[in-house]
């Protein structure tokens, strides 16, 4: 996996440009993923009637895809445990559990495929974060690309100089863990005379300003509303003693 | 100007911590399969992160931090939650574990302690996550058993990792630099 100049690697989980949920507030995003996390709880029967609305919601938020290909991943375990599960216990049970594996594994593939982490940050921000954790976080996603970059540099340059541990086997790794600091420590410097020049340009540009607003503003609308309703609602009546 | 916990500079540099530790896991793979390798990188950067901001908070802000990005990144194989659990937890059991040391990571039992606690953090989640899914306890120890070895041995070698990178940038004048920073 290789990450370039954007902070993107090639397994990132790309953006559903043209997905429903990506005008939502991310907030709402949020509160779909945690509520839908909550429903692993409930019993089988419900379970899979929820399980039929979700993959209705992922098909219209066409969100289907991204979240195939994170349970894609699981899917040796899921029919190892399946298997096991129906061979040890019950079929009921070994059908209860991988839901609730599919579930939680693709849930929150609603927030993080709709939502970069420019939203993100505004919806720290209106959750009361300090503005400057939630700008921390957006600037430690746009320089992974360059770090990434300065890794590879170092592990070449110490590569070529013939510093650089071999790590083939375990045994090696281990008696040669000392070698490794000629990786960590020239990372270290770099990334803190990077965090130095960040900082001083930050504040060159009022960073710090008593009076700092944002250029864009995160509000509710009536699609936020509507999800939030409608997630409660279903939340209700699964976990209802009917 | 109000004093704040955490200067603008010292969270920036823990934001780069966090990218830090992702970068090392997508680019630095070893031809190791043991689960858990990636904590030597790992462990050593958050273990050299509280002492470069020797506060309590620094570790858990670098490990929540890297969770959030990893989860961005589509790191981990159970999903976002899973993914940003595991990293948070892990620079969260390390900021109690150098609470409860009450320690510096310049000492070489309080960084293994820290490297193995911190890493076990992580652990931990997966196995919680085989708890909440129902998953057969039986089996899913089995599993663990081995991951719980692996991750112990590696979060000491990351502890250790750690605490030479730490020796190696004092030597370098490395904290006289720093001091003129904060």
């Amino acid at each position: 996996m290789r990450i370039n100049r954007g902070g993107r690697s090639s397994r990132q989980l790309t953006l559903v440009e043209n997905s429903p949920l990506r005008s939502a507030d991310p907030r709402t995003k949020l509160f779909l993923s945690l509520a839908i996390s909550l429903v692993v709880m409930t019993s089988i029967e419900r379970l899979l009637i929820f399980l039929g609305v979700y993959l209705l919601f992922l098909v219209w938020t066409r969100l289907l895809s991204p979240t195939v290909q994170h349970v894609w991943r699981l899917k040796w375990l899921l029919i190892f445990l399946f298997a096991f599960d129906w061979w040890l216990i019950s079929l009921d049970h070994a059908v209860l559990i991988c839901i609730r594996l599919i579930l939680l594994t693709g849930v929150f593939a609603l927030f993080f495929s709709t939502t970069n982490t420019r939203e993100l940050g505004l919806a720290l921000e209106k959750l009361h974060i300090p503005y400057r954790y939630a700008f921390s976080l957006s600037l430690a996603f746009q320089s992974l690309g360059l770090l990434d970059d300065e890794w590879r540099a170092i592990r070449e340059a110490q590569s070529s100089r013939g510093a650089l541990p071999d790590s083939s086997s375990f045994w090696k790794l281990v008696t040669n863990v000392g070698d490794l600091i000629s990786l960590t420590v020239p990372a270290i410097v770099l990334t803190t005379k990077r965090a130095w020049a960040i900082t001083e340009a930050s504040y060159a540009r009022g960073f710090d300003s008593p009076h700092r607003v944002s250029y864009h503003t995160l509000e509710f609308s009536r699609l936020d509303f509507l999800l939030m309703a409608g997630t409660t609602l279903l939340l209700i009546l699964l976990f209802w003693r009917w | 100007m109000k004093q704040r916990y955490f200067s603008t500079f010292q969270l920036i540099l823990l934001a780069l911590f966090s990218a830090l530790i992702i970068v090392a896991k997508i680019a630095l793979r070893t031809p190791l399969q043991l689960s858990g390798h990636s904590g030597i990188f790992w462990m050593a950067i958050i273990i050299v992160g509280a002492r470069v901001v020797p506060k309590l908070g620094a570790s858990s802000i670098i490990g929540v931090t890297s969770g959030l990005l990893a989860s961005f990144m589509g790191l981990g194989d159970f999903g976002a939650l899973n993914t940003f659990i595991s990293y948070a937890i892990v620079g969260v059991v390390s900021d109690l574990m150098l609470w409860i040391l009450r320690g510096n990571t310049e000492n070489v039992v309080v960084a293994i302690s820290v490297g193995i606690f911190g890493h076990l953090g992580k652990f931990l989640t997966k196995w919680l996550f085989g708890i909440i899914t129902g998953a057969p306890i039986g089996f899913v120890a089995l599993g663990l058993l081995r991951a719980f070895i692996s991750y112990v041995i590696f979060g000491a070698i990351g502890g250790i990792l750690g605490w030479l990178t730490l020796k190696a940038l004092k030597r370098a004048g490395f904290f006289a630099y720093m001091a003129e920073k904060r």
